[in-house]
């Protein structure tokens, strides 16, 4: 239980699912507007100032969902370890208390 | 019914807890040891600079005493996870659709099966005793932690109980199998209701508060209520939950006080909107775990309003106090953990401060154009949805100095789709500003907010309780919190629940704490809080009551001559509804006095209110006659504009005496309005306000029928026969509805007064007169002939007694008040005053 709320823990902190519909938003929502009427000039201007918002933002959501897939990874893996301990700790008991029993008497 | 503790998996742990009971001891002594066995080993390797090899034998040790710690740890936490708490194979509720189909000793929690294997042990040895007040003699004798604490909190002596408990198993009595086997299923329906999975000792207690004599009749002697017990175990399950769910840190919730990042990431800044705003997130991360009691309605109905595509702004209205803020935070928390609606969830909900906009602004025009700047903000984020508190203050057309209409700016930005906001007003506010311009109105969908009910009051007052419990060092009795509940609905009827009882339970704590050196919280000390703070002598009133009426008719006589049957109605009828024999929602006491015109109704209503309310002060007049046409509805409940003159006086004054003179001249449809007064106990007033009528006595009066119980008294007629006839007449001639008259919890008939009456009468005005005169040290002698001739000009049989203080004014006191001013009568002097010509002999 306590591992599988790890693990949701996880993926809500790093916002991955969000961040992940809105891989390609602009930046913070920087977006400006065509405005009115054809003028070329303008019109690349716009597009590229908004194209640099959305690959920014794109490349800064990739950072945080990477990270949020390695940890997610970790909480998995430190999640397995504590559970196959778990699991194996009679037989550690039981093979302490033989040494330890062999050993003194 | 199938109980057999000795066939349920339960019955294994209570088997193995003699053995379990040392793995905790056994596990801390073993990691002690193994702890001071590391230590004296590298003391050794350091220190004392010894060959690792050396340690061989110490080193098993510390691995044997490492091993027993894992063993002892392991078998404990098996003993607890496990034989304590084995899994249900079928819910509880589905045994309680099948009661006669499963083992009901198996739905036991560990404690609760105990307890009965005990008590089943037990009851064979007394042999014909009631098996109930065995199992509940064990319940209190082993007193498990929960029932101890309910006990404790409650300030019940369980030593009581279990001595009243003893001696009845001392007596024969063969109950049947049945009583119990309805005690079992009476607490696995509580178990159900309260949430919980098993049946537990707590549910146990509850269930025989329900069905054991011997409790029901303690909890009377203790002035305790079935329903109290209840409310102490689920109060205590609660805690216990809530508790457990704090400490447990992996706990999803806990987990997600954390936060978040990345988002707001889509989201655009809100730079100019934080500086006037705070985050209602903030504050629920601090606390996600408070639960919030009541108004689950409200909650969903706003929640459908933001998740919609259009119109999604909400306006909540209610009075001050009934927790809308609690319905914000509900909205808050259940966004911030991600479980409300999808276009809710993880959006900020931020309470703007517009009062603070203002202030910062220089000018008007500044601040409007701060506030389009904010509310641009709110357009680019996508994110946010706005609070604004006392809405109303900001949609007022003739805006106050510190305040601004933003209805105009506003009315712009609320059709876009990424513009959210929860306004809150109130009742007033509402029909006063909002909704008067409408098409700013039609943006909105209004939630009204209802005040929560006493249990759930109770229940909230319970979660604030540690937190006053740590903040003050002093514990906080159940009993008190009852009486924060019952006086604070009684004499505070201005304020709502929950505010007014939180607030009370805050300055009770405060009371006690700096005023007492009592160490616990309880009734006397929040009686005495509301009585310095209403006025109201609560202390002497609920004291005095009593003796005020058994003695009711002895004091209304001593003001009131004559009309015996009249005020014997009226006391009975009183004692009756204090005693709450007959059970009624309505107010105190209501009565309809019928009867000529100067034979005491007026003067009974008076006494009363002196009696009964401390003053003649208390007591609200009417004048019904004023009120004959159907506009005049307005004038009494109020309006936006203006203030009800019945409504605004009882929501003032919720403690008097209410009279209706001349009742039957008011406008049919008015007396329409009192019928839910009489029945219910409260009104609605012109603005959507609950008016409480429940601390007041009404008394209507009317002339209606005068003539004919004139004639029936000089015939000799009997009140009772009366009565029967005036109804008649009352009816027939449409004079009063008798839906209206049977509302009322007694009619009394006022007879037309005779002359020994009337010389009474006389007696007592002009005795009043004397004891005047005495107090400017004139003794001022009353004859008979006097009183006789005072009779003889005033009386009238249509008038009654109304003539009567006339006459002596004219007559008495205009003398009495020019030889005063002449200084003929002096201090020390004694006045006769002649019944011929109302001359004045000095001596």
């Amino acid at each position: 239980m306590g591992w599988k709320n790890f693990l949701r823990f996880n993926f809500n902190y790093f916002s991955v699912g969000q961040l992940l519909k809105s891989l390609f938003s602009p930046w913070k929502g920087d977006i400006s507007s065509y405005g009115r009427g054809f003028d070329a000039a303008r019109y690349f201007n716009t597009f590229l100032g908004n194209m640099i918002s959305r690959v920014l933002g794109a490349l800064i959501r990739l950072v945080l969902i990477v990270l949020g897939l390695v940890f997610g990874l970790g909480v998995f893996l430190a999640g397995a370890l504590v559970l196959i301990v778990w699991i194996c700790l009679p037989a550690i008991v039981v093979a302490g208390l033989f040494y330890a029993i062999g050993v003194v008497v | 019914m199938n109980f057999e503790i000795k066939k349920t998996s339960i019955y294994r742990a209570i088997k193995w807890q003699r053995f379990f009971r040392f793995a905790r001891p056994l596990k801390i002594i073993a990691w002690i040891l193994f702890l001071l066995l590391v230590l004296w080993i590298l003391f050794g390797y350091f220190v004392l600079d010894r060959d690792f090899n050396s340690f061989r034998h110490l080193g098993a040790w510390t691995a044997l005493c490492f091993s027993l710690a894992l063993l002892f740890g392991e078998a404990k936490s098996f003993f607890v996870k496990k034989l304590k708490n084995p899994s249900l194979k079928y819910p509880l509720k589905q045994a309680l659709g099948n009661i006669e189909e499963f083992n009901w000793a198996g739905f036991l929690d560990f404690q609760a099966a105990k307890i009965c294997l005990k008590a089943m042990n037990q009851a064979n040895k007394h042999q014909g005793a009631d098996i109930k007040d065995i199992f509940l003699f064990y319940l209190i004798k082993t007193r498990p932690l929960d029932v101890a604490l309910v006990f404790q909190r409650g300030e019940l002596n369980w030593r009581l109980l279990k001595a009243n408990l003893k001696k009845e198993i001392g007596q024969v009595k063969n109950s049947a199998e049945a009583d119990f086997a309805k005690i079992i299923i009476e607490a696995g329906k509580l178990a159900l209701l309260g949430g919980r999975v098993k049946i537990t000792a707590g549910d146990l207690l509850s269930a025989f508060a329900e069905n054991s004599a011997v409790f029901e009749s303690f909890l009377t002697q203790s002035d305790f209520r079935k329903d109290d017990i209840k409310n102490l175990v689920n109060w205590h399950y609660k805690a216990q939950e809530r508790h457990e769910r704090i400490t447990c840190w992996w706990d999803y919730k806990n987990l997600m006080t954390r936060g978040s990042i990345g988002k707001d990431f889509a989201s655009g800044y809100t730079i100019t909107l934080d500086g006037f705003s705070f985050e209602w997130q903030d504050k629920i991360s601090k606390n996600v775990f408070r639960e919030i009691v009541g108004h689950i309605e409200e909650i969903k109905q706003v929640e459908r309003i933001l998740e919609k595509e259009q119109n999604k702004n909400v306006l909540l209205v209610g009075q001050p106090g009934t927790g809308r803020g609690s319905i914000i935070e509900a909205i808050a928390q259940r966004a911030f953990l991600g479980i409300s609606a999808p276009s809710i969830n993880y959006k900020r909900i931020l309470q703007f401060d517009l009062s603070a906009l203002v202030a910062s602004a220089e000018s008007k025009e500044q601040a409007e154009a701060l506030l389009e700047k904010c509310f641009s903000e709110v357009i680019k984020a996508k994110n946010v949805i706005l609070v604004i508190n006392d809405f109303h203050n900001y949609v007022s057309e003739n805006s106050q100095p510190g305040m601004i209409n933003v209805a105009g700016i506003m009315a712009r930005f609320l059709p876009l789709a990424s513009f959210q906001i929860i306004a809150i007003t109130t009742f007033e506010g509402f029909h006063t500003y909002v909704e008067k311009n409408s098409s700013f109105n039609n943006l909105f969908e209004k939630v009204d907010v209802a005040e929560i009910s006493e249990n759930e009051t109770l229940v909230l007052m319970e979660q604030f309780v540690p937190f006053f419990e740590a903040k003050h060092k002093k514990y906080i009795g159940y009993r008190a919190l009852k009486e924060i509940l019952k006086t604070s609905s009684r004499y505070m009827a201005q304020t709502a629940f929950p505010e007014k009882a939180l607030r009370l339970l805050d300055e009770s704590m405060v009371y006690l704490k700096m005023y007492t050196k009592d160490k616990v919280l309880r009734p006397n000390h929040v009686r005495k809080v509301v009585s310095e703070k209403t006025k109201i002598p609560l202390e002497t009133l609920e004291g005095t009551e009593k003796k005020v009426l058994i003695n009711l008719e002895n004091l209304l006589h001593e003001r009131l001559i004559g009309q015996d049957e009249a005020v014997s109605e009226v006391a009975n009828s009183l004692r009756r509804a204090r005693a709450e024999v007959n059970l009624k929602s309505g107010p105190i006491g209501s009565f309809l006095f019928l009867g000529p015109t100067g034979v005491g109704k007026t003067e009974t209503a008076k006494a009363l209110a002196a009696i009964y309310f401390g003053s003649e002060q208390n007591m609200l007049r009417f004048d019904m006659s004023e009120f004959q046409a159907i506009e005049d509805i307005k004038r009494l409940i109020g309006t936006s504009q203006e203030n009800g003159l019945l409504t605004t006086k009882i929501k003032e004054r919720p403690f008097c005496l209410l009279l209706l003179d001349e009742l039957e001249k008011a406008h049919p449809n008015i007396l329409t309005l009192f019928l839910q007064v009489l029945d219910e106990g409260w009104l609605t007033d012109g603005l959507g306000r609950k008016v409480d009528f429940k601390n007041t006595i009404i008394i209507a009066t009317s002339n209606a029928g005068a003539e004919f119980i004139r004639e029936s008294v000089k015939r000799g007629g009997k009140i009772n026969e009366m009565k029967e006839h005036i109804f008649n007449y009352v009816f027939q001639n449409h004079i009063l509805k008798p839906e209206f008259v049977n509302r009322f919890d007694a009619v009394v008939l006022f007879k037309s007064l005779e002359k020994p009456e009337l010389l009474q009468i006389a007696g007592l005005m002009l005795s009043r007169l004397a004891k005047n005169l005495l107090d400017k040290g004139v003794k001022f002698e009353v004859t008979k002939e006097l009183k006789e001739k005072i009779v003889e000009l005033s009386y009238s049989p249509e008038f009654g007694a109304r003539e009567m203080k006339r006459v002596i004014q004219n007559k008495v006191e205009n003398s009495l008040a020019k030889a005063l001013l002449l200084g003929q009568l002096k201090r020390g002097k004694s006045v006769v005053v002649s019944p011929v010509d109302f001359s004045l002999t000095i001596r």
